[in-house]
């Protein structure tokens, strides 16, 4: 078999061992007679094991190299550890503006993910099941009402424009999805403006603060609760 | 003479006078029947217990409430135990019996103390079975592909470099002169995948890396599991059964050396793709982006080399069980790494990550080429270790067309299902703002999962087929024949000389 | 067990001495000639036992059949 200058016959035995009994036994049988003639046929064959690389190939690897040089050439922003930014060029500074902070827009996101399965896309509610947001008091009167509600959720029964409704809403805090300061500003921000509805925003200050003072509630709360701290405008 | 020193004396074939240093491929086959059954028969039982958990967790994505109420089987469970189960139990189980198969017969020579190997695969099953059991009681870890209990780390790492030692010694003690491409992959892979998988427990677990740096580990570790263990090893069967079955040469056996030594080049960088967009440094996602799509280069190389030996032997490919796994895998082969590469470059990536396309590719790679190759191999080991014949070749015709027409579903499937589900979570309204709701983008996909548990339907029967196929010819009389000979063509012969 | 510098060192040295490996075995192929005859190695998988030139597998119980066919189809007519 492979027979290359270094590992010339070093392990091999003498012919006569090399046959193993059963290679004796095989021999002069017709099967083999027959195989033998295969191979001859088969040699005739242009099957050749080897064969040079085909130059279109080179070609295309060459220019794979090529294209990967300058990709990245491009993109390994001076191969700093502090840039995340793929077409972050030198002279940029390590410092990456961060997007322009827009309430509105993350608060859209954030109600379409979590308010509009119930609330609905437009704040219209479900009449007798889940309340409205558009025009409701309870979003654009209060803020620290409105914040509390975030902040603790929302069970049992309320009076919304008119149409009374007994269900609960989950909390946005501590005793629920957890969200920060930011985003209760965001959505409540949002739904504050959006809608036909005309409030001022939410800030992250009132956000905070509200969390300071309700810090000891741990349970959510009810319509009565909220309109003895702050009665409907 | 010390019982240690003659022991490892004993390994070496030279040391033994009067035995023939070359040995027979029959000789070979005898001497690995033991290890390697016990290997596949593991094997072809975690298939189908992978199977289930597969089933499971597909149902689950369309239909929640499915098995709800089973703590056991929620769906993270389920999953995580079906991927364990198909790469720690099915595939590697495989490899064992594969490799260390192929490597003994390239090197010419018989597997002495089989014993250790049996010992050694036992305890490896053990580790699986207590690490998928983990897994289904909540012990599982958050670090995808390691998500069995580190706890049985040691045991498998032990137990495998036991088993993997023996590729090695094989190698070292071989008595051809020429190392055949098949043994380079072998070889190589036996030690890559310990480096892999040490590294990855150590820098996750055991003395675990600071913030970033374990994702970028995990995902080193995952994707060079497909890379660097499985790719190799199913090349190298590749590699070894196509020419062998055709009885031809392969092609250019140049390129297929070109190739392996991309490959290993290659291959390493090309796991942080997973994590483009993520927060690590830049450098590091575009090294691997370049590493990805420079693997195009043994891809093609391989891809040449494979179709173009298959290529005007249609029939003969056809006719043989082993040839249309084989070259099943070969074409999903080429197709699965060419679509790695175009998943890498940022534009498809900002589509496709996330999304369900990510896991057709997965299944395009460890499923319709590494494991339809396994099948094709185990198709021509069986025959030859037990020197009888496959009962049935209904069943090997129900497994072929179940995996292959089931895998066929699945990714159109996933690859449809997923990009639409990109493009979807992509997709923005004039002001910037996402257009479909999450809730929207998952109902846009339920048809597509449905699809995927229609394709693991067929899959699992193709693989009861196999089961109940391999356990039934473990189990068949010691000599069965067709009339008109086995699939061994010398068989007749090698039968007639042990008789006599 | 480590100061995190400390492991990243011996982690890199790990690394080191696998890639040196790798050079180290791409050296020895090239030396030993393992790539100087290249059609000889790409035969050294057929013996006696499973030479070239025969089909090696077939469906049980098809083989008879096919490989007539397939002895027709290779036969210049």
């Amino acid at each position: 078999m492979a027979d290359n200058p270094h590992h010339s016959d070093k392990h091999r035995p003498a012919p006569s061992d090399h046959l193993s009994e059963i290679d004796r036994a095989a021999y002069g049988d017709d099967s083999i007679h027959r195989i033998h003639q295969q191979l001859g046929r088969e040699k005739e064959e242009p099957t050749e094991g080897f064969s040079q690389i085909p130059i279109v190939l080179l070609f295309l690897f060459g220019a794979l190299v090529f294209w990967g040089g300058i990709y990245i050439a491009n993109h390994s922003a001076e191969f700093r550890y502090d840039i995340y930014d793929p077409d972050w060029k030198p002279g940029f500074g390590g410092d990456q503006t961060a997007a322009a902070w827009d309430p509105i827009k993350k608060g859209d996101r954030l109600f379409k993910n979590n308010c509009a399965a119930c609330h609905q896309a437009e704040g219209q509610g479900v009449p007798g099941v889940f309340p409205p947001l558009a025009g409701s008091p309870y979003v654009v009167g209060s803020e620290d009402r409105l914040v509390k509600i975030l902040l603790r959720g929302l069970s049992g029964p309320i009076d919304v424009l008119g149409t009374e409704y007994n269900g609960n809403m989950p909390s946005y805090g501590e005793n629920g999805l957890g969200w920060d300061d930011r985003d209760i500003h965001a959505i409540t921000t949002y739904v504050r403006q959006a809608f036909g509805n005309e409030a001022p925003p939410i800030t992250e200050e009132t956000v905070a603060r509200v969390r300071g003072e309700i810090a000891s509630k741990s349970t959510a709360w009810s319509a009565d609760e909220l309109l003895s701290a702050h009665p409907l405008e | 003479m010390s019982p240690l020193l003659s022991f490892f004396s004993s390994i070496d074939p030279k040391a033994r006078p009067g035995i023939p240093v070359k040995v027979q491929l029959s000789e070979i086959d005898e001497s690995m029947r033991t290890p390697s059954i016990l290997f596949l028969s593991a094997a072809v039982c975690w298939l189908v217990i992978g199977s289930f958990f597969a089933l499971v967790a597909s149902i689950k994505l369309h239909s929640p409430d499915f098995l709800a109420n089973v703590e056991w089987l929620t769906f993270g469970r389920a999953r995580s135990a079906h991927l364990n189960a198909m790469a720690f139990g099915w595939a590697n189980n495989a490899i064992f019996a594969v490799s260390l198969w192929i490597m003994a017969r390239l090197c010419k020579t018989a597997v002495r103390h089989g014993g250790l190997l049996i010992i050694a695969g036992i305890f490896w099953n053990i580790g699986v079975t207590i690490g998928v059991i983990g897994i289904l009681t909540g012990g599982l870890t958050s670090v995808e592909w390691l998500e069995m209990p580190p706890q049985v780390a040691p045991i498998l790492a032990f137990s495998y470099i036991l088993i993997g030692v023996w590729g090695v010694i094989a190698f070292r003690f071989r008595q051809l002169g020429h190392v055949y491409v098949s043994q380079w992959y072998i070889l190589a892979a036996l030690f890559w995948f310990p480096w892999l998988y040490i590294i990855a427990q150590t820098m996750i677990f055991i003395e675990p890396a600071r913030g970033t740096v374990q994702a970028i580990t995990n995902w080193w570790f995952a994707h060079n599991v497909l890379g660097l263990w499985f790719t190799p090893v199913g090349l190298g069967a590749i590699y070894y059964f196509l020419p062998k079955v055709l009885g031809r040469p392969i092609y250019s056996y140049y390129l297929s050396v070109l190739g392996f030594w991309s490959l290993a080049l290659f291959y390493n960088w090309a796991g942080v793709h997973h994590l483009i967009g993520g927060p690590i440094p830049v450098w590091l996602i575009s090294a691997g982006i370049v590493a990805s799509v420079m693997m195009v280069i043994p891809v093609i190389v391989t891809a040449i080399n494979h179709h173009f030996t298959a290529v005007g032997n249609a029939r003969a490919t056809w006719a043989s069980p082993t040839l249309r796994f084989i070259v099943f895998g070969a074409m999903s082969y080429t197709l699965a790494s060419l679509f790695g590469s175009g998943m890498a470059l940022r534009d498809v990536n900002v589509v496709t990550h996330f999304t369900q396309f990510t896991v057709g590719h997965a299944h395009h790679g460890v499923y319709a080429f590494f494991t339809m190759v396994m099948y094709g191999s185990i198709y021509f080991m069986m025959p030859r270790m037990l020197n009888r014949e496959w009962p049935s070749a209904a069943l090997i015709k129900t497994h072929f067309w179940c995996c292959a027409i089931g895998i066929g579903i699945m990714l159109v499937g996933l690859h449809v299902g997923g990009w639409i589900q990109g493009m979807m979570m992509n997709e923005l309204t004039p002001d910037g703002n996402p257009k479909y709701t999450f809730l929207e983008v998952v109902h846009a996909l339920v048809p597509w999962l449905f699809s995927r548990s229609v394709s693991g339907v067929l899959l699992t029967i193709g693989h009861i087929a196999f089961f109940v196929h391999f356990f039934w010819m473990l189990a068949g009389p010691k000599i069965s024949r067709y009339r008109e000979g086995p699939t061994l063509l010398l068989d007749s012969i090698r039968g007639e000389g042990k008789a006599g | 067990m480590f100061e995190w510098n400390a492991y990243l060192i011996i982690i890199a040295a790990v690394a080191g001495l696998f890639f040196a490996t790798a050079v180290a075995a791409l050296v020895w192929a090239v030396k030993n000639g393992q790539f100087s005859n290249l059609e000889q190695g790409a035969r050294s998988i057929f013996d006696a036992e499973e030479p070239e030139g025969i089909q090696q597998d077939f469906f049980p119980g098809e083989a008879d059949e096919q490989r007539a066919k397939l002895e027709k189809e290779r036969r210049p007519s």
